[in-house]
């Protein structure tokens, strides 16, 4: 009876304060993790270059909001297919001062917006580094990255700092590029999460077919050796 | 800086760090703590029971205990379980065949109460050798995009030449701060 209604309430609640998981993208020296530290207050000299995964939680609204950062080097960027399905959203940075790099963020945009899990999903997309010269604005930025088609709600381009001084506030540009995608979350929300449950549901069935199969390749190469060592 | 990174930084400054470094045996476990902590890393027996040293690092002491890695020695592992700030997993990227095996046992550290949130870093060891694994094909082999409830990071090194170990030392000490 206790855990019934110790469920109940956490279903309640649940229902009431949504969850959500929001990716952050972009080819590695974008400013992904310095993005993440300027949202949490960090201090930004705290940043290396990310080979793996950081998490961070914190309220926004009526959210609770998870944002996972990935690696962006080009031989890490493979595993960012894996968190598609569960994320209600994405920001996509970019370091539009870079003009040795746009084209790879370029591609690499194209890639990840085409991939099926990513579609009706909201996507900000971050023109970073503003303080530095050559930064592209947001129009530029659109036309290079072919956001050219102005009904496409799904895309919202804007332009940011995410360097800022300790104790300095945090961008306004990012803080509005943050509202517009809540907004658009929440506009899609029940869409979006019949989507991910759907696709979540499939790839955790994939995932356990995969370690099943790698459960009985170990077992028998422990048995293989097994048998060595007795011989 | 905000407040609240602050005030984490002032409680654990004040604290020393403990470090865990597991792995399977041969791995390069040893290998690697006496790097950094250049002493010689000739004539390096596997170990039947655990090493532990101090190291400096930016100011923070490290405590890293570096425990056996045979199958026999595994189950007492979890015997060393308790306050861990950080777990760094060291992998031979030369034993192909061994990957997956060092996977289950990763998998199920990750699944210990008493390690949960423990930001983890995979050392990627024996880059020199010529058949080494990349990093990317260990985060494959290992699965840790199926990671969601702690921070993690893959640095490829080797103790033979030292490379990456720094780099690697550097993320712990961020991640835990
Ligand atoms: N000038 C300037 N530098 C920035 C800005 N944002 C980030 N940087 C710098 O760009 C470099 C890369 O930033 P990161 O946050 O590590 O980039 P990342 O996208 O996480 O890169 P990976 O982890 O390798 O994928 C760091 O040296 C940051 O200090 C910005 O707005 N202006
Ligand atoms: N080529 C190469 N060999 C290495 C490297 N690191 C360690 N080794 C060798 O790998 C073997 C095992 O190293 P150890 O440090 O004893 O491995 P361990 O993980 O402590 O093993 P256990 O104590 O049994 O758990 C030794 O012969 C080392 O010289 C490396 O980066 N490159
Ligand atoms: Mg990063
Ligand atoms: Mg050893």
């Amino acid at each position: 009876m206790f855990t019934l209604s110790r469920n109940l309430y956490r279903w309640i609640k649940r229902r009431r304060e949504k969850r959500i998981r929001i990716l952050l993208l972009g080819v590695d020296n974008a400013g992904k993790t310095t993005l993440l530290h300027a949202l949490k207050e960090e201090d930004p000299e705290l940043v290396t270059p990310t080979w793996g995964f950081n998490t961070e939680e914190t309220k926004m609204r009526e959210f609770i909001v998870t944002f996972f950062d990935l690696g962006g080097g080009e031989n890490i960027r493979g595993i960012w297919t894996n968190y598609y399905a569960e994320v209600h959203g994405a920001i996509y940075v970019v370091d539009s001062a870079d003009k040795q790099k746009i084209e790879a963020a370029t591609s690499t945009f194209i890639q990840c917006m085409e991939d099926e899990r990513l579609k009706k999903k909201p996507v900000l997309v971050l023109s970073n580094k503003q303080d530095l010269e050559g930064a592209l604005d947001a129009v530029r930025l659109s036309e290079t990255l072919g956001l050219t088609n102005l009904e496409d709600t799904r895309f919202h381009v804007t332009t940011c700092t995410a360097k800022t001084q300790i104790g300095s506030a945090v961008d306004s540009n990012i803080k509005k590029g943050i509202q517009w995608l809540l907004d658009a979350i929440k506009t899609n929300y029940n869409e979006i999460e019949c989507k991910i449950e759907v696709e979540m549901a499939e790839q955790k069935e994939r995932e356990k077919i995969e370690r099943e199969e790698k459960r009985k390749r170990v077992e028998k190469l422990r048995e293989e050796r097994r048998r060595k060592a007795e011989e | 800086m905000g407040l609240l990174s602050l005030l984490r930084k002032l409680k654990k400054n004040d604290r020393q760090m403990r470090i865990l470094l597991l792995g399977l045996d041969n791995a390069g476990k040893t290998t690697i703590l006496k790097r950094l902590s250049e002493e010689d890393i000739n004539h390096i027996m596997p170990t039947q029971g655990f090493n532990v040293k101090s190291l400096v690092h930016d100011g923070f002491k490290l405590n890293v205990w570096d425990i056996g890695g045979q199958k026999t020695i595994r189950p007492y592992w979890r015997n060393y379980f308790d306050q861990t700030d950080a777990l760094i997993y060291v992998i031979d990227s030369a034993d192909r065949r061994r990957l997956e095996e060092t996977g289950m046992e990763l998998a199920e550290l990750l699944d210990e109460e008493k390690l949960s949130a423990v930001p983890l870093l995979v050392f990627a060891n024996k880059q020199d050798l010529l058949n080494a694994v990349s990093a990317k094909e260990i985060a494959e082999g290992l699965n840790l995009h199926s990671i969601r409830d702690r921070q993690w990071q893959i640095q490829a090194c080797s103790a033979k030449n030292g490379e990456g170990l720094n780099n690697g030392m550097e993320w712990i000490v961020k991640a835990i701060k």
